[in-house]
């Protein structure tokens, strides 16, 4: 038997237009789970970021973000967060690029298996990757034990090489005409073993990468698609 | 030697070079009018019920449905405010228009800020046409050194406003050109930033035309002309210059 091609996508500003961690924590700091005083300097940090005042302020915003959740883990409650998972992702599952979007359907309808590796918890991946046809995902876990977080954690951001090898092996894929798509430079690490990568949005360290590599690069702004074979080529346009 | 008489001499500004942007979705990253809009509701000042209308529209677009969606929600977002001016308290509205230049005039791309930046700095004549309400378009354009400004007047009443809108949104090579008269600007070198359909007339006077951030139909023009591209995503910027009719990626910058 033939070994299945697949496709494997980032989610978080992706295919969603949002980063559903942030949405969660912030969810979580208006349900009174994370104290006044942290909420206060995520508030800052996402000004600072929407005002675009340094380059280094979306990062700046991330890290607090995730400090925040991090800080709040001992006293939440796993059910709690469950079903903020649940409401956090059916507010933003379909607010998503249109490229990505269509990408997937396509790769769907040609028999891809396709699989979604997500910084964001998997409590929140579980309800998007279902209703995109995704075969199969993996988003970071906090462990519980007894009701409880236990603080030990797995940052899927950090592996997504290893996490891709793994689902290779775990459902017998072969990397021939596989595509990758994803828009920061932890996603790099499972472009880099796809035959057909694409830079979705990048920021500017995976845009570094994929020019280096003469990677796809693919913008989406308004209702507009633009595709750069690579940086010095003619980009094909598709309006929406 | 005596200076000719004449009705120009009378401006500082003759024979300046200029530069002419729009504001919403092309400095400001979203749109003034929509935000008042929705200041307006939060503050009680029009009925929540407003927002029933629009919902669908919203909806569509958050969702990207179809490739209209968002002109579509941006109308309807119009339309529900204009139907609302005659039971509009015309202080309520100015309440809500300064809540929105303190809370949002500093969510701007960073491209056309630091452009209209570099070009008041040069010394340029800058001017903003918008298509939202004079009450918000002042404010910000002044905050980012605009020399002249152009939005739209709801006619104001007594109390309440009249429902007559004398609207902005179209027309602005009119507006250009009246204003170029006006202050014997040059055309030499001139620049407009634009990002969408109604930014074609204004576009299309000047000299250097950019197209920012397009939406299709400025797209489709920009593209028959060779006006300039760029386009601004995350912390990245690129240009795209025409290149024997084809685009080519000219430069990425980030920022």
């Amino acid at each position: 038997m033939s070994q299945q091609k697949f496709a494997v996508f980032d989610i978080d500003g992706t295919l969603i237009r949002w980063q559903l961690y942030h949405a969660i924590v912030d969810e979580l700091a208006k349900a009174d789970h994370i104290p006044p005083a942290t909420y206060d300097s995520i508030r800052k940090q996402r000004m600072a970021w929407k005002n675009r005042d340094h380059q280094e302020s979306f990062k700046e915003y991330e890290r607090v973000i995730v400090h925040a959740y991090e800080e709040a883990l001992p006293t939440l409650d796993p059910e709690t967060f469950d079903a903020l998972a649940e409401k956090i992702a059916h507010k933003y599952r379909e607010q998503v690029y249109t490229y990505t979007r269509d990408l997937i359907k396509t790769l769907k309808q040609d028999g891809y298996f396709l699989l979604a590796i997500s910084g964001s918890h998997k409590e929140l991946i579980d309800h998007v990757a279902p209703m995109y046809g995704f075969d199969d995902w993996i988003g970071s876990t906090y462990h519980r034990d007894k009701g409880a977080f236990t603080g030990e954690k797995y940052i899927a951001a950090h592996y997504k090489a290893e996490i891709l090898h793994d689902l290779i092996k775990k459902h017998g894929l072969t990397t021939e005409e596989s595509y990758g798509v994803g828009d920061s430079f932890s996603d790099s690490a499972f472009l880099e073993l796809v035959d057909r990568p694409i830079a979705f949005n990048p920021n500017r360290e995976l845009l570094d990468i994929a020019m280096k590599h003469n990677w796809k690069i693919v913008l989406e702004r308004k209702n507009v698609v633009y595709e750069l074979a690579n940086i010095s080529t003619t980009p094909t346009v598709t309006i929406l | 030697m005596t200076n000719k008489k004449s009705p120009q001499v009378s401006s500082p500004h003759i024979g300046k070079k200029f530069a002419v942007f729009d504001i919403d979705g092309t400095l400001f990253r979203s749109g003034l009018y929509r935000e008042v809009a929705f200041e307006l509701v939060r503050m009680g000042a029009i009925p929540e019920s407003i927002l029933k209308k629009i919902a669908d529209k919203e909806n569509a677009w958050k969702k990207r449905s179809h490739g209209s969606a968002f002109g579509e929600f941006d109308q309807a977002v119009v339309d529900a405010l204009d139907n609302e001016l005659p039971r509009l308290k015309v202080a309520y509205f100015d309440l809500a228009a300064e809540k929105v230049i303190n809370k949002h005039r500093d969510n701007v791309y960073v491209y056309t800020r630091d452009l209209v930046k570099k070009l008041k700095t040069e010394g340029r004549f800058m001017l903003a046409i918008s298509g939202s309400q004079r009450e918000v378009v002042g404010p910000f354009a002044e905050h980012y050194g605009f020399d002249y400004w152009v939005g739209q007047t709801f006619e104001r009443g007594d109390e309440f406003f009249t429902g007559h809108v004398r609207k902005t949104h179209e027309g602005k090579g009119k507006h250009l050109k009246r204003l170029i008269k006006k202050y014997s600007l040059s055309m030499e070198d001139s620049i407009a930033v634009g990002d969408s359909a109604g930014d074609i007339e204004m576009l299309s006077m000047v000299e250097r035309p950019i197209a920012f951030n397009p939406e299709s139909n400025l797209y489709a023009v920009a593209k028959e002309h060779n006006w300039s591209i760029v386009i601004e995503r995350k912390n990245m910027i690129y240009r795209l210059e025409h290149d024997n009719g084809e685009y080519r990626l000219h430069q990425a910058d980030s920022h």
